[in-house]
């Protein structure tokens, strides 16, 4: 089983037929459900996930995904870690080092702390940040 | 209606007309329920099949004008 971080994006891009990264996205939510890939994910994640849907799909659709990723949290194939203080403090080290936007620090923060290649499609992060490892799928 | 024969440790072998209608391959997981005047067996559909569904309701109704990744870029700014 590998250990991965991975970012919103990749949750939402797999619940949008017709987006660039939909397939692949869906084929990492796949090996996740297989028990081959073992998510990590900040509790922002969950947050922007349920906000994205409620606002650009609806109410019900955002509580579903809720249910769902919690499922996954109980089955123990997505580990959630809290925001706590020494994560905002370095956080706040990594936004200000590679000048990212806050709630991108805390997920790099994520991935310097555990040190596990993140998943993001997002190329402002990727191009951004340096020493980590980032996750190729195929 | 169709007769099933219990093992001796209690198993059953469902029809593969029924398996085939409810999705129920080997290794899916079901859950007995006992109800007034018997058991009924309901198979248990996986998060990812909740979400492959859910996947459906959502690619309806998002905006086409917008990618997962500015979606997540723009919650981030405002």
């Amino acid at each position: 089983m590998k250990d991965i971080i991975v970012d919103s994006n990749v949750f939402i891009a797999s619940l949008i037929k017709n987006d660039k990264f939909h397939q692949n996205s869906l084929d990492i939510i796949e090996r996740m459900e297989n028990g081959e890939l073992n998510f990590h994910i900040s509790m922002i994640t969950p947050i922007e996930i349920c906000c994205v849907i409620a606002r650009r799909v609806g109410i019900k659709e955002a509580k579903e995904s809720e249910e769902i990723i919690q499922n996954w949290v109980k089955e123990k194939k997505i580990n959630i870690y809290e925001l706590n203080e020494k994560r905002m403090l370095e956080a706040q080290n990594r936004g200000i080092n590679f000048k990212l936007k806050g709630m991108d620090a805390i997920i790099v923060q994520l991935a310097f702390e555990l040190n596990f290649p993140l998943i993001t499609f997002d190329n402002e992060i990727i191009e951004r940040t340096k020493d980590i490892q980032f996750f190729e799928s195929s | 209606m169709t007769k099933l024969k219990v093992g001796p440790k209690g198993q059953v072998t469902l029809i593969k007309k029924i398996r085939e209608k409810f999705g129920i391959e080997p290794g899916s997981l079901i859950e007995e329920i006992e109800v007034e005047d018997g058991i009924l067996i309901k198979p248990i559909e996986s998060s990812f099949k909740k979400w492959k569904s859910l996947k459906e309701k959502v690619s309806k109704k998002w905006p086409s004008d917008i990618s997962s990744v500015q979606a997540i870029q723009e919650d981030r700014t405002k």
